[in-house]
């Protein structure tokens, strides 16, 4: 690959002008507060078809007047 | 005094797009909400965001914000910003407003959370929750000086209504720049589907890979023409050609929230859940059964795909002639 034997060049913030305390954390204006678990959506019924699936569903969307 | 949220209001069709809406109503419920529109039928728009919870409306009706893109709004809002300092600026997730987010925390300085899911005031800081990983959520906060962003998520919230609500109109006169009028848009086309919008249907169908090739997706579409939906579907299969993007539910498509979504030989990939599980009912039919749309899924069936869809299709019309 090519870019492998490009020349690497490391810059300072100096180099850009770039006042440290705008960039990285100290110039982040959103901080994390927290971080916590996702609720999980309840997993339901699972039925294996054994030719009635269409007669199960239906019952479903009855049930809950989806129909 | 109360905190104030501004909402800018995208304009469609000549009516607030419902994701703006969305916006306005939990921007309602958390403070006062003022909102910001701007565009051709601006001054239309204006007078109906009272009963969606604007307390106050700025208007400015000019074609200009039709005719380029995003620059020009950016402008009066930063023009708008040296005038007031609302608590927080709140915009729909859309590529218009992603874009001009983006622009107005550069130029003003401001702090920006995108993908929220909700938002409360805790004091004086607002503290944003944005799901993070699948199975996490972040609570970030913004600074408590200046006007804060937050881009919150499609379908995050629902519309709400205000009754009797009637905003104080304002109307602007700001000046557009020159340098803010230099992308043009020349055309716009809309991409046609049929059926209702998949954004606004309470019923989905999608289907997915498991539906084995093209020909077989009429049987997804009619089994949502039998339960009066509209017909979704994943990635893999739009990206596979059957079908125009405008079908697309998931991260990289659409994100919906229907009472009722049917997956279809769906195997319920990480980025398709995300499109689809604020649904309230979820109904998966797979023939894996350890597809992870299992875990997501109300009622799940393990079976052929093929075979199950016609069957439920003529139950759906069976019992609906009843």
């Amino acid at each position: 690959m090519g870019a492998k034997k490009k020349p690497f060049t490391q810059l300072t913030l100096a180099d850009l002008d770039i006042d440290p305390s705008q960039v990285g954390e100290a110039g982040a204006r959103e901080r994390i507060a927290a971080i916590g678990q996702a609720e999980a959506r309840a997993a339901g019924q699972v039925i294996k078809d054994d030719g009635n699936s269409a007669q199960v569903i239906a019952d479903f969307l009855q049930r809950h007047q989806l129909l | 005094m109360s905190k104030t949220i501004w909402v800018l209001i995208e304009i469609e069709d000549g009516k607030a797009a419902r994701s703006s809406l969305e916006v306005l109503g939990k921007a309602a419920q958390l403070s006062r909400a003022e909102a910001i529109v701007l565009g051709s039928s601006a001054a239309q728009v204006a007078p109906t965001l009272g009963e969606y919870g604007a307390e106050k409306v700025y208007v400015h009706e000019d074609v200009t914000y039709d005719n380029y893109l995003t620059l020009p709004a950016v402008d009066t809002i930063s023009e708008l910003l040296k005038q007031h300092q609302p608590a927080l600026l709140m915009l729909a997730t859309t590529y218009d407003l992603r874009d001009i987010a983006a622009r107005l925390n550069v130029r003003n300085n401001m702090g920006l959370v995108t993908d929220a899911t909700d938002l409360a005031f805790d004091g004086d800081t607002v503290q944003v929750t944005v799901p993070w990983g699948g199975e996490n959520v972040v609570t970030a906060t913004l600074p408590q000086q200046g006007t804060g962003i937050v881009l919150t998520r499609p379908k995050a919230f629902g519309v709400e209504q205000f009754a009797g609500r009637t905003a104080e109109i304002e109307t602007l006169n700001p000046s557009i720049s020159a340098e803010s009028q230099q992308i043009k848009i020349l055309d716009r086309v809309e991409l046609p589907s049929e059926g209702p919008a998949l954004e606004d249907a309470s019923v989905i169908v999608s289907g997915g890979r498991g539906l084995g090739k093209a020909e077989n997706f009429h049987l997804v579409e009619e089994l949502a023409a039998a339960l009066g939906g509209a017909a979704g579907a994943t990635r893999a299969i739009v990206d596979a050609g059957w079908l125009p993007y405008s079908y697309q539910v998931g991260q990289t498509g659409k994100t919906v929230k229907p009472t009722l979504y049917i997956a279809c030989g769906i195997s319920g990939a990480i980025q398709h859940l995300a499109g689809m599980k604020g649904s309230k009912y979820i109904v998966a039919i797979n023939k894996d059964e350890h597809a992870p749309i299992f875990s997501v899924a109300d009622l799940g069936v393990v079976g052929d795909t093929l075979t199950i869809l016609p069957q439920l299709t003529q139950e759906v019309k069976r019992r609906k002639a009843h």
